[in-house]
């Protein structure tokens, strides 16, 4: 019964879902509304050009399910308590302001408030390079290069300032960090301001783009060729000699994978949030 | 298992816990020359579980869970036991403080976007343990002890768990003492809430500072130390000179120098509480608290005289959780940005 | 002078340090542990067998997971520097602590090293192992006094919420 409502509602255009979207699971991030951005919202009645039927019609089950990282709580022996309280915190934010699922590597375009902008508007476009911080101060920085000047930004996830914050394209890279983009040629990161966002689906694991980046001559900031930063994404053959890789492989420390003090099992922890977040979204 | 240790006491020696069985004896007490008796003290060390069969030891261990569960349950309830007149807030009246656990810090903002940082203070089981007339304090005003997280009564002293036992509460932690004037003075045994504190009033707060350990004189003093080159020899972080030459010709007391830093109480003032949660418990308190997480401290209304103004009509002498007023989840003060609200600007 | 200063302050450190650096380390550890797999009683000194026990049995939560799994018999296979104790670990000890969720160690301290560097010692040991025990089992005498008045008083408070609840 709920389902043919359901169908119909969306049958009638994008106005309905618009409205619906309020209502929405905030974690998983839906096409819809960038959808209804690139439409007017127009006074005439213009038919959807592909079908927006997503959630409803496709099963729970198959739909990605992504806990945003700053949800796990870091290693230390905090009260759960402190955790807890902040969660509550975090998911009364998202109720208001959606924050899409994004990796490190995806280029998104995120609007600030800002009183000295005109408009009082900030808009930025950039790759994603890192996401850190837990909790509250939870943050991700977005490098661009503008008029020949790499420029980064580092904005806090849950800042009152945020205004909107857009997946213009939804792919993940073979590193968690892509600081090497500073050292990297300037074309991996300009990206237009004005790039139409490219659709991705909701179901299935997130493209990872293979791309292997050319680096500018050394000296770099960092010796990325070293093994404790694990950097899959740099075409190394092209800058750098075998014996340089080789002397590289000096301060590799082969015991450090196997080191059981090292590790952080976080599965059940994140099953156990996700639930969590998941339930006190929806209500 | 028994561990049977010899004590060399000198004849002044009075302070002893343990009553010693004297059992061998030199004949020197016959002499008059002042002579170290040899005494053979019988300590035994066993603790408690040692000698009961599990399900005693399980038995005892839920039966004192349910006491404390009792217990605290009693002291919600007023008509049990007479509570003491509450009395009106007047200006120069001082009340109760409360002991806090530090759980950890987060950010805060405000309505026009700055961002701050608080620290989380959870005030889990705190009481009211003792109340000491003026006379007793030996000072000019009252005083109320307090007592913070509970605690398990074994492995604690007889003459500790008599204290609580006396107002009827759980064992505690700690316990402080706080300055009270005498029209804030409160029973023995009332539970102490986070809504004690409102949003927006201003709270010193004492705690036990992180211990460094023997740090030199940059860490500890904040000395500048000496250049890194330019032709140092073996001198970048020393103290350099410890004061004036041949006039005075010694080094005064007091003198800044390297030693332990840390592990010391300490007290900030003036923190300004932006947000109380009346369901956990818990203040957010602006900036940093001395102490590690998980740590017990102190807090109590300001001593700074400009912030006299602020912390007007507090609930006093404490917030009673008797069901006369019904707090929201979450009190906030008007500067924050809460965040189910829509956005500001 | 250096220019990144070893720190001082060491709070929240977990791992001790031992021998000549971080790969001396765990050497230093694999060997213990793979003469604790094969002989399932040792003694080291007490720094060494507390760090070993962590490392042990967390070697036996790997073990459980089962030979198939690929990570586990990586692990199994760096750790153990004798390859013929990797079936051991496996079949034997993984099987030994089906049933038990922690705890499959046990650390008992020794007297000093004789030697000139009077070190503390301890023995270590995997519980269930064939050994004779390495300190007599406490039996706690139900019929002491206090154990007897404690079941009395137990009782008797079964009785009273047996008739409260009626």
């Amino acid at each position: 019964m709920a389902a043919c409502t359901r169908r119909a509602s969306e049958t009638m255009g994008l106005l309905r879902i618009l409205r619906n979207l309020t209502h929405n699971e905030r974690l998983l991030s839906t096409s819809v509304m960038r959808h209804a951005a690139a439409s007017d919202g127009p006074p005439k009645f213009t038919p959807p050009a592909k079908p927006v039927i997503i959630d409803k019609t496709q099963k729970e089950a198959s739909l990605r399910r992504f806990l945003s990282p700053e949800f796990i709580p870091p290693r230390q022996r905090t009260n759960p308590v402190k955790f807890s309280v902040e969660r509550k915190d975090m998911i009364q934010r998202r109720k208001v302001l959606n924050i899409p699922e994004f990796y490190v590597g995806s280029i998104l375009a995120v609007s600030m408030s800002d009183p000295h902008a005109s408009g009082n508007l900030n808009r930025f476009v950039g790759i994603c390079t890192q996401r850190s911080g837990k909790g509250l101060g939870a943050t991700f920085i977005l490098r661009n290069v503008v008029e020949g000047q790499g420029v980064e930004i580092c904005y806090e996830l849950y800042s009152p300032r945020m205004r909107n914050i857009e997946v213009l394209k939804l792919e993940k890279r073979l590193d968690d960090n892509l600081m090497y983009l500073r050292d990297a040629l300037s074309e991996y990161s300009t990206f237009d301001f004005n790039m139409q966002p490219v659709r991705f689906e909701l179901t299935g694991d997130v493209s990872v783009n293979q791309l292997k980046v050319k680096m500018k001559p050394k000296p770099w900031s960092k010796r990325w060729e070293r093994p404790k930063f694990n950097i899959q994404g740099i075409r190394f053959d092209l800058c750098l000699t075998p014996e340089m890789m080789e002397h590289a492989q000096k301060w590799g420390e082969p015991w450090r994978e196997y080191d059981m003090l090292k590790e952080y099992d976080t599965s059940s922890l994140e099953k156990q949030i996700f639930q969590e977040v998941e339930e006190n979204l929806s209500k | 298992m028994t561990a049977l240790t010899c004590r060399f006491i000198s004849l002044a020696d009075g302070l002893l816990r343990v009553a010693p069985v004297i059992v061998c004896r030199t004949g020197a007490a016959l002499q008059r020359t002042p002579v170290i008796h040899c005494v053979r003290t019988h300590r035994t060390n066993t603790w408690w579980d040692e000698h009961l069969t599990e399900e005693n030891s399980s038995f005892l261990k839920k039966i004192i869970a349910d006491e404390y569960q009792q217990l605290t349950a009693d002291k919600l309830n007023p008509l049990k036991d007479e509570p003491w007149a509450r009395q009106e807030w007047v200006e120069g009246s001082r009340r109760v403080g409360l002991v806090a656990v530090k759980l950890g810090m987060m950010p805060v903002w405000t309505k026009s976007g700055e961002r701050h940082v608080v620290t989380m203070l959870q005030v889990q089981d705190c009481h009211v343990v003792k109340h000491l007339s003026k006379e007793e304090y030996n000072g000019k005003t009252a005083a109320l002890v307090v007592g913070g997280k509970n605690v398990s009564p074994f492995h604690r002293p007889e003459g500790y768990l008599e204290i609580f036992r006396n107002a009827g509460i759980p064992p505690k932690q700690k316990l402080t003492t706080f300055c009270v004037t005498d029209n804030s003075i409160i029973k023995p045994g009332t539970p102490l809430y986070a809504a004690h504190f409102r949003p927006g009033q201003y709270v010193d707060i004492t705690g036990k500072t992180i211990g460094k350990g023997f740090q030199g004189v940059m860490k500890r003093w904040g000395f500048k130390g000496q250049p890194a080159s330019h032709g140092q020899t073996k001198t970048h972080r020393r103290p350099g000179s410890l004061g004036p030459g041949g006039d005075p010709a010694k080094v005064f007391k007091g003198k800044k120098m390297p030693g332990r830093m840390g592990n010391v109480y300490d007290t900030v003032y003036g923190l300004k509480i932006w947000r109380v949660n009346t369901k956990y418990n818990v203040l957010y308190v602006n900036g940093s608290v001395p102490g590690h997480r998980n740590c017990i401290v102190k807090v109590r209304d300001t001593v700074l005289p400009n912030r006299f103004e602020k912390n007007k009509s507090p609930p006093f002498p404490t917030f009673f959780a008797d069901g006369d007023e019904e707090l929201p989840e979450d009190l906030y003060d008007e500067d924050m940005f809460q965040f189910g609200e829509p956005m500001p600007e | 002078m250096r220019l990144t200063l070893r720190a001082l302050i060491s709070h929240g450190r977990v791992a001790r340090r031992m021998g000549l650096g971080p790969e001396s380390r765990i050497n230093i550890l694999r060997n213990i542990l793979t003469g604790l797999v094969r002989h399932e009683r040792l003694e080291t000194t007490r720094a060494r067998a507390d760090e070993v026990r962590f490392y042990a049995e967390k070697m036996i939560d790997y073990a459980k997971k089962g030979e198939t799994n690929e990570k586990s018999m990586k692990m199994a296979d760096f750790w153990l520097t004798e390859k013929d104790l990797i079936p051991k670990l496996f079949k034997v000890l993984a099987v030994r602590f089906e049933n038990q969720t922690g705890g499959y160690t046990r650390m008992a301290r020794i007297p000093n090293r004789e030697n000139l560097d009077r070190a503390a010692m301890a023995v270590l040991e995997y519980k269930g192992n064939p050994f004779p025990p390495l300190f007599p089992v406490r039996r706690v005498r139900e019929l002491s006094l206090v154990n007897q008045l404690l079941k009395g008083y137990r009782e008797e408070k079964a009785q009273m919420v047996a008739e409260k609840k009626d």
